[in-house]
């Protein structure tokens, strides 16, 4: 079972995500709100691996992906985000992005892409 | 969708009362029949294949019986079966009219006839009104001539439609579309598109409608329009235009959703062409707003 960090601005996508999370014994240790937030909760909790929210306010979730990546370029992201968002995937991935799931969440695709990642 | 069509049909012409309205849509929802559960009584599909189209049904624009032909569950002719029977659905606003004493055959008969001309809509858009074909009949009723591609403004709207009845209720009363320049509101979220097409599109009401609308897409409770509430409004704007956009990128075309904003207490200035669809769900009066540009705000 991973210690994931959940970074979303939306506190109804972070309850879904959590509940899903945490039906598959997951621990959530913490949840950030948004980029700038994300990094500082990802350098206090040091988790196994971080869902990231792709637009949100102050640092969007790339740029938070990539404040990670470079205090530690072996953390696993995943991103997250609405359908219609290729290009920001896309950017995203090349920046570093482990992995990606698009809202609405389906909970068997989001503990199947949780499961992947972490056996990378 | 023709019931609440037809009852209020009704009820403007005085034959039916607003709590008579509410009784016989009642009494249609204890018998209504979704295609899956008639698949599944007929014998087509399991539970589990069933579940599993619901849940791409989220994700894809898609209908129900078109993503078991793909997934090979079922054929053409058993969902045209399964079809058959899911249209007579109409018959129930009919039949509770009539069993309940608020109708004779007669009238019923009668005022069916006056509905057919007063609507406006045609013989093919009448019969897909009974069919809850949801695309013909908002192409029918929705005109938005002065959007500068109104066949793709009218699609999304079908596509908003389409959300409404997935994610928070199917008893759907689409009224005329009207331009507009200046409109108040007391609760509306919106959010801007941008690119090759550059619009805006938002949903307003009273707060206690947004709030309720709010608590049936989070699947959770909200107090007013509290952050819950705000913040799921935000979220069913994400997952719609998402939608949407996934559908426009498989024809090549790419927009950029900006984040959605919630107001509270304001006015809406379009800077450009813009129209206001009211929309009635079982528990409020909705506007729906789709315009070019981005519109200017006034707190009040």
């Amino acid at each position: 079972m991973a210690r994931i960090l959940i970074v979303d601005d939306s506190i109804v996508s972070r309850t879904n995500l959590k509940t899903i999370l945490q039906s598959a014994q997951h621990e959530v240790v913490g949840e950030g709100v948004n980029g700038e937030d994300g990094l500082e909760k990802f350098l206090a909790l040091r988790p196994d691996m971080v869902t990231m929210d792709i637009t949100m306010p102050k640092r969007n979730g790339i740029e938070c992906l990539k404040d990670i990546l470079g205090h530690d370029p072996e953390a696993r992201v995943m991103m997250i985000s609405a359908l219609g968002q290729g290009a920001k995937i896309l950017e995203a991935v090349n920046s570093g992005a482990r992995h990606y799931i698009t809202k609405p969440y389906e909970p068997d695709k989001v503990l199947e892409a949780v499961a992947e990642l972490l056996s990378e | 969708m023709f019931s609440q069509f037809f009852g209020n049909y009704l009820r403007k012409r005085g034959f039916i009362t607003l709590a008579q309205m509410r009784e016989v849509l009642a009494l249609q929802d204890s018998v209504r029949v979704k295609l899956g559960v008639l698949a599944i009584d007929a014998g087509y599909m399991s539970a589990g294949q069933v579940e599993e189209v619901h849940n791409l049904q989220s994700k894809i624009d898609k209908r129900f019986g078109e993503i078991a032909i793909d997934l090979g569950i079922l054929d053409q002719d058993k969902l045209s079966a399964l079809l058959g029977q899911q249209n007579k659905r109409h018959l129930f606003i009919s039949q509770a009219l009539i069993d309940k004493g608020i109708m004779t055959f007669e009238t019923f008969a009668s005022c069916l006839e006056d509905y057919k001309k007063d609507s406006g809509l045609s013989e093919k858009a009448f019969e897909a009104l009974k069919a809850n074909d949801i695309d013909v009949v908002t192409q029918a009723l929705v005109h938005l001539p002065e959007l500068g591609d109104a066949k793709m403004y009218v699609d999304y709207f079908s596509l908003f439609v389409r959300n409404l009845v997935r994610f928070v209720d199917d008893h759907i009363l689409l009224e005329q579309a009207a331009k507009v320049e200046l409109e108040t509101f007391d609760c509306l979220i919106y959010q801007e598109i941008e690119g090759r097409f550059k619009f805006f599109t938002g949903v307003a009401g009273p707060e206690p409608a947004m709030a309720e609308f709010a608590s049936r897409f989070a699947k959770m409770a909200v107090s007013g329009m509290d952050e819950v509430a705000r913040d799921s409004l935000g979220e069913f704007m994400n997952v719609h235009n998402g939608l949407y956009l996934s559908k426009l990128s498989n024809e090549w075309v790419e927009l950029e959703l900006l984040p959605p904003e919630y107001k509270q207490s304001g006015s809406l200035k379009s800077v450009g062409v813009a129209y206001k669809i009211p929309f009635a769900l079982s528990f409020g009066q909705f506007d729906f707003y789709i315009g070019v540009g981005a519109p200017v705000f006034t707190h009040r």
